[in-house]
């Protein structure tokens, strides 16, 4: 007996695949935004990352803003300060389940109102913050993972976060100037 | 607020019920159980128990692109098992939960694989049977079973909560299956129910949505008075500390809830302890400094962010501590609504232009029974040249199903008697 069954899911979304805006080839004179998410002990991270980028290149201002809860848009007055000053920014850090999607959402809503961004997030959690990117028609936004020895959630020691920061800070300065994380990988590096 | 014009469901046709079934399986639109199919017919029927039309918005997860019509929670709300009349229930439980406040993307997609409760107050207990007192938290009770069931399956089906998308659960846990029951309010009188302490009339239906990350069963069986029972939840929970407490977005909507059994609320009763004066107590010794290691103070202002439900049978002395994740508690009012009559659609006109092709080749269907949610047809074949040059009846009930669906038919079910293959009406 032929029985007619509807669909539980939720349509697959109708946003085809998006160009991402060019990134700057110098990062002088550029006012560099941070998203940060406020998980654990992410803070020493953000704090030696933005002061090591600063020495390396000569920006005009940063906006640094911190959201209410790690998996939630930023306040209302934050984001508009972020958009209507900053001229790239960073996100992050995406290292528990949701606030990782959500800090590529973040990213992906600073591109959508021209701010090229790019998203720091621990490489467990890569899958969720692709789906997010994936959705919004951003599959290959730029991503930098982060994986062992630092842990997920930021569970990290002030030493261990501090360190994180100055462990990365060539490659997301190299990533703001467009260079992929792959290239980085082969040592590609502008 | 409505969906976009014309957006509904997609429709698939399956041979019968257990094909859909295993399809739902492979396409991992189950919780790993059966599930019952989602007919047009059944989806309507839960609609119109709420008063709803498929297209209203229930809630949004914005961070997914999700947005949750009332048919995607009606279609996994049959899939549950639920009966028409518990959907009013899981529309309003999926309103809380859809809200701001209610965090749906990080309550349901963090590592530390959050559980919500759903716990209903007011007349609708009685009315659909919720069980609220001995093993009330446990399998056996087809309401809380179904309610609970149906919520977390639109969390993965509609909100792409499955571990290949948003659920990024390390571990997960058993209450991701179904958490649902009801406050014992008859029993726990005097005390005020919890939706009447949050101001909603006694005659009313509601329920209340509480992520949870951890269960504590706190034992006290030495206690013999309300104090001595809230010294043992404090220190436990003091223990277990909670990550709740000092997050700036939920604020202090944040919320810990305590279900207290019988044996505990004796002493509530006995000493003339209200829930206000418990919540009071509680909230002064959870806020007392830290002693040091493993002694955490609840950094909560108001003390009805410690929520009392009475709840559970006899026999344990316990209070179980519901530790939040980062979401509100919230209650949400139960609207149902008074059942309307489906579409009816003529039959007959629905086959029309199968009609024709079969007049053709000599063949026709007449209607041997029908129901609001099924037809039987019979085929006849006695002005055909060629008997079996005929479509197969297997094809003709494909055929049928799918015109009248699209016809706006209510019938989700055919079968198609066929003398090439029927001896006497046997079923084929």
């Amino acid at each position: 007996m032929a029985v007619i069954g509807l669909c539980p899911t939720q349509p697959d979304s109708a946003v085809g695949d998006t160009l991402l805006l060019p990134r700057p080839e110098i990062l002088d004179g550029q006012t560099l935004g941070i998203v940060r998410n406020g998980l654990f002990n992410s803070g020493p991270f953000f704090d030696t990352l933005i002061k090591e980028l600063l020495e390396m290149d000569d920006y005009a201002g940063v906006i640094d803003i911190h959201k209410p809860s790690v998996s939630v848009p930023a306040g209302p007055e934050d984001w508009a300060d972020l958009t209507a000053h900053a001229t790239i920014a960073i996100t992050g850090f995406g290292g528990c389940g949701s606030c990782s999607a959500r800090s590529m959402r973040d990213a992906i809503e600073l591109e959508q109102v021209g701010i090229p961004a790019l998203t720091i997030c621990h490489i467990v959690l890569e899958p969720s913050a692709r789906a997010v990117a994936k959705i919004a028609g951003f599959p290959d936004y730029p991503v930098l993972t982060v994986g062992h020895p630092y842990v997920p959630l930021a569970t990290w020691s002030d030493d261990e976060a501090h360190e994180l920061g100055h462990a990365i800070s060539q490659k997301v300065r190299a990533m703001m100037m467009g260079c992929t994380l792959e290239a980085l990988l082969t040592g590609a590096t502008p | 607020m409505t969906a976009a014009a014309g957006a509904s469901a997609a429709a698939s046709i399956y041979d019968d019920e257990s094909a859909l079934v295993e399809d739902y399986f492979d396409q991992g639109w189950t919780d790993g159980l059966p599930i019952v199919a989602p007919t047009p017919r059944r989806v309507r029927r839960h609609l119109d128990a709420a008063g709803l039309v498929g297209v209203e918005i229930i809630g949004a997860v914005p961070t997914r692109d999700v947005i949750v019509t009332a048919e995607q929670v009606a279609i996994n709300s049959v899939m549950a098992g639920c009966r028409p009349e518990y959907f009013p229930v899981v529309v309003a439980s999926l309103r809380a939960h859809l809200s701001s406040l209610g965090n749906s993307h990080s309550t349901t997609g963090s590592m530390m694989g959050p559980a919500h409760a759903l716990i209903i107050n007011g007349p609708m207990r009685r009315e659909l049977d919720i069980a609220c007192g001995p093993a009330c938290m446990g399998p056996g009770f087809r309401a809380n079973a179904t309610i609970g069931r149906a919520f977390r399956l639109v969390i993965r089906n509609a909100c792409r909560g499955t571990p290949e998308l948003f659920d990024r659960a390390s571990f997960s846990w058993p209450l991701c299956y179904s958490f649902c029951f009801g406050e014992d309010e008859e029993s726990s009188a005097p005390w005020l129910p919890l939706h009447v302490q949050r101001g909603f009339e006694p005659s009313d239906s509601t329920v209340t949505i509480a992520s949870l990350i951890d269960m504590l069963h706190i034992s006290s069986g030495l206690s013999r008075n309300p104090r001595e029972v809230l010294d043992d939840v404090a220190r436990t929970v003091r223990f277990h500390g909670t990550i709740a407490d000092t997050d700036e977005f939920i604020g202090d909507q944040a919320a810990i809830t305590f279900v207290v059994g019988p044996e505990h609320m004796r002493y509530f009763h006995e000493f003339n302890w209200s829930k206000a004066d418990a919540q009071t107590y509680l909230l002064d010794r959870l806020q007392k400094p830290t002693r040091g290691p493993n002694d955490a103070a609840i950094q909560f202002t108001r003390p009805d962010q410690l929520v009392f439900v009475a709840a559970g049978g006899g026999g344990m002395s316990e209070v179980v501590a519901l530790m939040p994740h980062l979401s509100a508690t919230l209650t949400e009012l139960v609207i149902p609504a008074e059942p309307t009559k489906g579409t009816q659609v003529d039959t007959q006109q629905a086959l029309g232009v199968l009609h024709d092709i079969l007049r053709v080749d000599g063949a026709q269907l007449t209607v041997a029974r029908a129901a609001a949610d099924s037809l039987t047809l019979l085929l006849t074949l006695d002005g055909a040249d060629c008997a079996d040059c005929v479509m197969p009846a297997s094809i003709l009930e494909r055929i049928c199903l799918q015109g009248l669906h699209e016809a706006g038919s209510t019938v989700s079910e055919l079968r198609i008697i066929d003398p090439r293959v029927d001896v006497a009406g046997a079923g084929h």
